[in-house]
């Protein structure tokens, strides 16, 4: 494997480890935060399901 | 006056003397910016801090936390703090709860301010003093900031801010921010509130009481709010009878007329459309052709290989061919900013609101689906200002309907390639009015599946609602640019982030699997290659034997090489990671009259819709012969074949692939906001299963429908 091959496989890697830490912070936001502020309306617990 | 309003000095405790000197010997003081909508809150912020503000969301919820940085007068800073337009602080709406929790320090990260900058309208002091009058319970020094002081005196409205400022028991400051006047008075009131008084008004509820938080404000409670200013108001503020009526007014007689209203809204539109278009084409070409020449710069630069390839097909094709509709993007949010800062846009919410209100929709539903024409997801968060959830829900529900700016690249591209330079009437862009249907098509769509919803799953009864329609003023240039500028480096960072990865990745996918000498044409076998392609090649060897011809000459020799050649790559990409996916989703999409390759950009656009463009560029620039000249996307789009030789994209696919855009859900982000808005899958799932199979019942009847009409 030449040194350009390297170089590409880095860079491919790169992308995937980058949309990939997007999709997981994407899929983390499909379940509600512990953390809200008072009466936020976000946390599960304090707002009403739709 | 009141008999709710006691002497200030005597609500002075020693704890609040004691929190004043701490804040003294704080260096950094923090300043909260409270005010109704469309008081001038942002143009002031905007004056205040300059480029030093950061965007972001409160903990833990979506609601957009604007703070920048305010240079005093003597040097020092303030930490500003926008808080969200509001008319109150009752709380019956999330816009409202976080303001409180801001102004009571109980929101995690946000420290409690120091002083609160109350921004009022001078053209409606008494709706605008309703909320100061909550403000001035929060025992933290307000400064009146008192706004269109000018468009208050063209009213006849004359105000006394001395006399106001006594009658509040606080600091007023006339201020034009536009023209940064009254900034230095701003920053100096603001300083010496730490020492004033805190107000002259006072209410028996305390709202930094916690039990006050779950209190409904009684109608007693109201009543002495509103007692308090009309003292105020009759004290302060002097009509000068005159017969003239209001220019806004005159203009309003026509402009929100119930059909020629909406005969200008949709010219005006029209208008915008067209001049994007045509504005937009010089510095296009010039980006098109700087990105052509960075290619070849790349390709003849670097050395041959597979980084060379990556950098030319994956990189520079793939972000490139999304960064040349940047033009496009400034001058729509260009248009956008101007609408809303001479007021129009306000008009426009009204006329669509009379509509929307028909099919009932709630009046509030109108600001979030406004604001998703630039983007889904401010508009869904913005819903919160809706308290019935039903209402809520519906509006959320229907919001990507609305042609956001990531759908203007694929509208763009396909605009460019197959109706550039027509006309309607000879003089009307064809251009501008299909992305003006395109427009007219989600908002319709919304509205019959508003009224759908709401007369089966989502039943309420919709209450009244009134809007306020701001005075029309000039655009101010600061606003206008600074908004044109932020969206501009937004679509700039997404280019440079999320779609230069994916164009990676796609690259990725239409180069592999390539065989052990590095040849992606060696992966495929002889048999894959078309059967056409192969008959060049297969004469110039077997020479004048099978056809009793002379021997090919040279130019002969060159094109059954370039065929032989274009043959392979087509093979090569058919062969690949992104052509095996293609193919897999083609029975489905064949009927909406698209190919593979145009289900491969499909699939990479539920990443964020612009992707589509970077990936037709690169599956395009993949499938072209590797000696042939660099080639522009649109000649591309144009040229690209099936399979079995036929074009790929006529006009009826291109117009078949845009109404699939405009009601396809088709962007991860927004699904991922709906499902934390909504707190539930059983939402989520509705809407992107109903958006999908509408999108896909909307393009198979265009497409079908087209061709029996004979547009094939």
């Amino acid at each position: 494997m030449d040194f350009q091959n390297i170089l590409v496989a880095i860079i491919i890697s790169a992308a995937l480890l980058y949309i990939g830490q997007i999709v997981w912070r994407k899929a983390k936001a499909f379940s509600p935060k512990s953390s809200c502020g008072a009466g936020c309306g976000c946390a599960g617990k304090t707002k009403q399901k739709m | 006056m009141n008999p709710k309003i006691i002497n200030a000095t005597e609500r002075h405790s020693e704890a609040d003397k004691e929190k004043s000197l701490i804040r003294n010997r704080k260096s950094e003081i923090v300043v909260a910016l409270a005010g109704n909508p469309n008081a001038g809150k942002t143009t002031l912020f905007n004056a205040l801090t300059g480029l030093r503000q950061k965007v972001a969301n409160y903990p833990g919820v979506t609601v957009e936390r604007k703070e920048g940085v305010w240079k005093l007068n003597d040097g020092a800073a303030a930490r500003l703090i926008d808080l969200p337009g509001l008319y109150s602080l009752d709380a019956t709406s999330f816009d409202e709860q976080i303001a409180r929790d801001v102004l009571t320090g109980k929101l995690a990260g946000v420290p409690q301010p120091d002083a609160i900058i109350a921004v009022v309208d001078a053209t409606n002091l008494e709706r605008n003093l309703y909320l100061v009058t909550q403000l001035l319970e929060y025992k933290i020094p307000v400064v009146v900031a008192l706004t269109m002081v000018d468009a208050a005196e063209k009213q006849s409205l004359e105000i006394n801010t001395k006399k106001l400022s006594e009658l509040l028991g606080v600091p007023v400051v006339e201020v034009t921010a536009a023209q940064k006047k009254g900034i230095d008075e701003l920053a100096e009131a603001v300083q010496a509130a730490e020492e004033f008084q805190v107000s002259n008004f006072r209410s028996q509820a305390d709202p930094t009481n916690s039990e006050a938080e779950d209190l409904k404000t009684d109608a007693s409670e109201i009543f002495a709010r509103y007692n308090f200013i009309s003292d105020v108001y009759q004290e302060s503020v002097k009509h000068i009878q005159t017969e003239e009526r209001g220019f806004s007014e005159k203009i309003d007689r026509v402009l929100t007329h119930k059909f020629f209203g909406l005969v200008i809204l949709a010219a005006i539109l029209l208008l915008v459309f067209q001049t994007i278009f045509s504005w937009a084409n010089l510095p296009m070409d010039l980006l098109e052709s700087g990105f052509g020449a960075l290619g070849d710069f790349a390709r003849v630069s670097l050395p041959e290989g597979l980084l060379s390839d990556l950098i030319v097909d994956g990189v520079i094709a793939g972000v490139g061919g999304v960064l040349v509709f940047l033009p496009q993007i400034l001058l729509l949010f260009l248009f956008i900013s101007i609408l809303e800062d001479t007021g129009y846009m306000a008009r426009a919410a009204f006329l669509l609101d009379k509509l929307m209100s028909k099919f009932g929709l709630h009046g509030k539903a109108f600001l979030p689906l406004m604001s998703s024409f630039a983007c889904a997801i401010p508009g869904i968060m913005a819903t919160r200002t809706i308290e019935n959830p039903k209402d809520r829900l519906a509006t959320i529900m229907i919001a990507p309907f609305m042609s956001c700016s990531a759908r203007l690249p694929v509208y763009a591209l396909m605009i460019a390639t197959f109706f550039a330079g027509q006309t309607v009437f000879g003089f009307v862009s064809l251009g501008a009015v299909l992305i003006l249907a395109m427009y007219a098509l989600g908002i319709v769509t919304a509205i019959i599946v508003a009224w759908i919803l709401k007369r089966t799953l989502l039943k309420s009864a919709t209450p009244p609602f009134v809007m306020e329609l701001p005075p029309y003023r000039l655009p101010n240039v600061r606003n206008v640019l600074q908004s044109m500028f932020n969206n501009g480096w937004e679509f700039l960072k997404r280019a440079g982030t999320v779609i230069l990865a994916i164009s990676i990745i796609l690259w990725a996918l239409t180069a592999f699997p390539r065989s052990a000498d590095g040849d992606a044409s060696q992966a495929i076998s002889q048999n894959q290659i078309a059967p056409g392609a192969q008959e060049p090649l297969n004469q110039i060897t077997t020479g004048d034997e099978s056809c009793g011809c002379s021997l090919p000459d040279e130019a002969h020799i060159a094109e059954a090489e370039q065929k032989a050649a274009e043959a392979k790559q087509g093979a090569a990409l058919r062969n690949s990671y992104a052509g095996r996916l293609g193919h897999f989703i083609e029975p489905v999409i064949a009927p909406l009259g698209f190919d593979w390759k145009i289900g491969v950009a499909l699939i990479a656009s539920f990443a964020a819709r612009e992707v589509l463009v970077s990936t037709l560029s690169i599956i395009y620039n993949a499938g072209k012969d590797g000696n042939e000249e660099s080639e522009n996307l649109i000649q591309a789009v144009s040229d690209a074949k099936r399979d079995d030789g036929t074009p790929a994209w006529t006009p009826l696919t291109a117009v078949t692939l845009m109404v699939f855009f405009v009601l396809a859900i088709q962007c991860m982000s927004t699904v991922a906001v709906v499902r934390r808005e909504t707190n539930s899958w059983r939402w989520t799932i509705f809407m992107v299963v109903y958006m999908t199979a509408l999108a896909y019942a909307a393009a198979f009847l265009t497409f079908q429908g087209g061709k029996l009409l004979g547009f094939g």
